[in-house]
């Protein structure tokens, strides 16, 4: 099986569960040893970071969407809305599978939905097709029915 | 002179005795004469006359007895009829004038045969046997009454003073010779203005009635005629006027024995006929009155025979009396209104006339069919002037009809009275203006009060004062409209404690619409308003229960919503990270165990996905439980296309069948639906014989409620049956209802995968859908479940 490229190094995740954050760590060493990841614990956390310059745009947004604070649907919307930001790949990192939220970070302009996986394996999959995307190439958001992303 | 005498007399005898019957027929047919002194008048003259004549005068002359005989038998007779008179015996008395007539006539025959006989000297017998020589002697009589100056001068004396009118007419022309007062008074002319004339000339009217021709035959054939009350149309200055007249024609002989005047006496009877012609017609209209009445009447003479009677007592009695034999009463039968017979004799006529008493009693009378009739009587004793009892009069009136209706009456108010008072009810009525007339007992009983206390509006007392004003402003309401009362109002008992009543009243109406009576109910409705009242508390207060249960249930639901949330996420998370540590684990150390280490591990990594599985069929049954219902028609065709797809794989995996025949539309919850058929079919595959291909099969048709036998589903609806059958273990029957209960399993977790909560979801997905689900099944021969949807909603 071709092993796709890693195109994506710099790689922002903002999620408050620590054991999430290991899982993705983790599976990130393992999918792309040289990725470099800056982790928020919280949206506002995240906001200050993408406000604080000149800290280098990240290649990808993995958001959370039920966080402490500022949530994901906060900041995608924030993000969205900043002139700067706007462009900026963001992937939903989430448990919740509710079709509401699923219709609302769509039409927000999120570009993936992802259902954090159980399995460790899968996860890693998800993680390298993620991160082998470019988006240069594929900066629209996908139609409604790629929009779940599943390894 | 003594001849002279002799003669006189004998004229003024003559005169005398026909004044004397002119008189007395005047008197008996009612002529206003003082009957003493015209008695005593003429007994005085006739005595004096006797005196004066001396029998011893004629006492020679055999007829002189017979005449002093006739003389007393006149007087007599005379007595006779006047006391007759008296007694109001007119017709008897009238009738009885002709024999005194004739005593009179007799007299003056024999006062001529004596009065010639004294004249010639000669016997009775010569002038018998010599005829020439009689008539000889009857005109010189005759001359000597017209011709001598004396006698006339007498004559016209014995006329001119006589109360009864009187004329004399001589001639065949009827000169009027002399007239007195009372004959001028009829004439109501002046004797000078009619003297010497003709009567016929001077009252020409005479001719147009019987008069002249009377007049005329008296004159030629010499014979006196009388009459009675005949009718005279007298002309005069002041026109014409109308008598009844009783008038006598007396023929006068002259010596020739030839007619040659009349003397006429005249009595006015004008004012006695008009007097009696009413009498007449109104005991006409009397008997006509009576005969007509509706009233029984009769009377009985003075020996208590019945006399006069009318139509209605011949009806009353049933029979008609028979004159001379029926005494006192002719009813049939008589009693008392205690029954005792009553004898004629004693009857209540019989008792008012034996007694002279006026009687009023209630008795029977029974015709002969046995009819008993129930009858006032009113006996009267009769009298006469004199106050002799002449009689009786009895009033008869039969009451029996309004009698009976009386009883009827009285039985029908009897019976309600006793009905009123037998019943714990009040009962009362009122006049047409609301006034309370009758109470039954119970209300005197029930309040203490007497008749006479709520009487006249007294009743209002019972009425507890609060209910009082509304009472009487719906009971006038009533009255006034004639619509029916109904009221509830609280009524105080002798106790003084007040209890609850429903009153009713309806108005009795005629045919018109006019109110006559009020009956009115009053329902002792306490104890049903207390057990009302408890009743409500007690609805109120299981309402007040019921909205706590809900309540609670509401809350329940919540609760086990958030534990829905709780367990989907919640509990969902630590889960999914034990998961993940465990894949980790399993990816990059798993070799690093040792072989029981391998073992363990992986035991619990199927463990904690059972505990995945676990929590979501517990999300999917609180999910069906809570879920709105919205049914939708849903082609069960594509629906169960789906599944085919769905299971594609198992079904591959272990070489089974899957066979949907065709199905029509329903109306469903779709995703629920779907659900299901997943459950069942999932099922299916599950319990499986390890030998055996599955083999699925899921028809359907269509059935009415009342084929499906169960109590629950409409009857009359129509339910599409479905049935999924399987070739599987199947179980036992004794569970096939225990199967759709939560967390229930037959086999043992080892042996066959599964939360125990499938079953029991497609149960709550068909009681979503109002549908029902069975299972009929054997150990080892496949399981069938019959679904029963209905097709509409």
């Amino acid at each position: 099986m071709l092993v796709p490229q890693c195109l994506s190094k710099n790689i922002f995740l903002a999620d408050d569960d620590e054991d999430d954050r290991l899982f993705f760590e983790e599976a990130l060493k393992e999918v792309c040893n040289d990725a470099i990841l800056t982790v928020a614990e919280n949206g506002d956390e995240l906001m200050e970071i993408l406000y604080r310059p000149p800290v280098p745009m990240p290649d990808v947004i993995f958001l959370d969407l039920n966080m402490p604070k500022k949530n994901g649907f906060e900041c995608l919307a924030e993000i969205k809305n900043n002139r700067n930001l706007k462009n900026l790949p963001i992937i939903i990192f989430t448990t919740s599978l509710q079709e509401e939220s699923v219709r609302k970070v769509y039409s927000q302009g999120a570009n993936y939905y992802v259902r954090k996986p159980t399995d460790y394996k899968q996860l890693k999959l998800i993680v390298k097709k993620l991160l082998a995307i470019d988006w240069l190439k594929e900066a629209l958001q996908p139609e409604k029915e790629r929009f779940i992303f599943t390894a | 002179m003594d001849k002279n005498t002799t003669e006189i007399d004998f004229n003024k005898v003559r005169t005398e005795k026909i004044l004397y019957k002119t008189k007395l027929r005047s008197y008996l047919l009612g002529a206003e004469i003082n009957e003493e002194e015209f008695l005593l008048d003429i007994e005085k003259t006739s005595n004096n006359w006797i005196d004066s004549l001396g029998l011893k005068k004629i006492q020679h002359i055999p007829e002189a007895q017979d005449l002093s005989n006739i003389h007393n038998a006149i007087n007599e007779t005379a007595h006779a009829l006047i006391s007759l008179y008296k007694k109001n015996k007119f017709e008897e008395a009238q009738n009885s004038f002709p024999n005194f007539e004739l005593k009179v006539d007799n007299f003056l025959l024999l006062l001529q045969i004596i009065e010639l006989k004294l004249q010639t000297g000669s016997s009775f017998q010569h002038i018998e046997n010599n005829e020439p020589h009689e008539k000889e002697e009857i005109n010189a009589l005759s001359k000597l009454l017209k011709n001598t100056e004396l006698q006339e001068k007498e004559f016209r004396n014995i006329v001119s003073q006589s109360s009864i009118a009187m004329v004399i007419l001589k001639g065949k022309d009827f000169i009027i010779d002399i007239s007195n007062k009372a004959m001028e008074a009829i004439w109501r002319k002046d004797f000078a203005e009619v003297s010497g004339r003709s009567l016929l000339e001077v009252f020409p009217e005479l001719r147009e009635q019987s008069y002249a021709n009377l007049l005329k035959k008296v004159m030629e054939t010499g014979i006196p005629h009388r009459e009675n009350e005949s009718l005279a149309h007298v002309d005069s200055h002041d026109g014409r006027k109308t008598f009844y007249l009783d008038f006598e024609y007396l023929p006068l002989f002259d010596i020739s024995n030839e007619v040659y005047g009349i003397m006429c006496t005249v009595t006015d009877a004008t004012d006695r006929v008009k007097a009696r012609k009413i009498k007449e017609t109104s005991q006409k209209r009397h008997i006509h009155l009576i005969e007509t009445l509706p009233v029984a009447m009769y009377t009985i003479d003075n020996k208590g025979y019945i006399d006069l009677h009318n139509q209605a007592t011949e009806v009353l009695w049933g029979r008609k009396p028979i004159a001379g034999k029926d005494r006192w009463c002719g009813s049939y039968k008589l009693s008392k209104l205690d029954g005792t017979s009553i004898p004629k004799d004693l009857c209540p006529m019989a008792m008012a006339f034996k007694e002279q008493r006026s009687i009023q009693e209630e008795i029977y009378m029974y015709r002969e069919n046995g009819e008993k009739r129930h009858v006032i009587v009113h006996p009267q004793p009769l009298y006469d002037e004199t106050g002799a009892i002449v009689g009786a009069s009895k009033v008869m009136i039969d009451i029996t009809d309004s009698k009976d209706a009386e009883e009827a009456l009285r039985k029908s108010e009897e019976k309600f009275r006793l009905l009123a008072s037998s019943i714990p009810q009040f009962i009362w009525t009122s006049d047409p203006n609301g006034n309370l007339d009758y109470f039954s007992d119970s209300v005197f009983k029930y309040s203490g009060m007497t008749n006479q206390e709520v009487s006249n509006g007294g009743w209002i007392d019972i009425v507890h004062p609060e209910d009082r004003e509304e009472n009487i402003s719906q009971w006038l309401h009533a009255v006034n409209t004639g619509e029916d009362f109904k009221f509830e109002h609280r009524f105080r008992r002798n106790d003084g404690v007040y209890r609850w009543q429903l009153s009713r009243a309806t108005a009795q109406k005629d045919e018109k619409g006019n109110v006559l009576q009020w009956v009115g109910t009053s329902t002792d409705i306490e104890d049903h308003k207390t057990f009302q009242k408890k009743l409500e508390n007690l609805v109120e207060e299981r309402t007040k229960e019921l909205k706590k249960a809900n309540i609670e249930l509401e809350n329940m639901n919540k609760e086990l919503s958030s534990f829905a949330y709780i367990s989907s996420h919640d509990l969902q998370e630590p889960l999914r990270k034990i998961q993940t540590f465990g894949s980790i684990i399993k990816e990059n150390d798993f070799e690093n165990l040792s072989e029981l280490g391998k073992r363990n591990f992986s035991r619990m990594l199927l463990a904690a996905n059972r505990m995945k599985t676990l929590i979501n069929d517990l999300l999917t049954y609180s999910r069906t439980n809570s879920s709105e219902k919205v049914y939708e028609k849903t082609d069960l065709n594509l629906l169960l296309g789906e599944m085919q797809s769905e299971f594609a794989e198992t079904l591959q995996e272990k070489n089974g069948k899957l066979e949907i025949s065709k199905m029509p539309e329903i109306s469903a919850i779709p995703f629920q639906l779907r659900q299901l058929f997943l459950n069942l079919i999932s099922n299916a595959l599950k319990f499986t014989k390890p030998d055996v291909a599955p083999v699925i099969r899921i028809t359907s048709k269509i059935v009415k409620g009342n084929k499906i036998g169960n109590k629950n589903m409409f009857q009359d609806k129509q339910y599409l049956h479905i049935t999924v059958a399987d070739n599987g273990i199947g179980f036992s029957q004794e569970y096939a209802s225990k199967i759709f209960e939560v967390f229930q399993r037959l086999h043992g977790k080892g042996e066959y995968e599964g939360t125990g909560i499938g079953l029991a979801i497609c149960n709550k997905i068909a009681e979503n859908h109002n549908a029902l689900i069975e299972a009929t099944s054997e150990v080892n021969n496949g399981a069938t479940f019959h679904l029963y949807f209905p097709m509409v909603q």
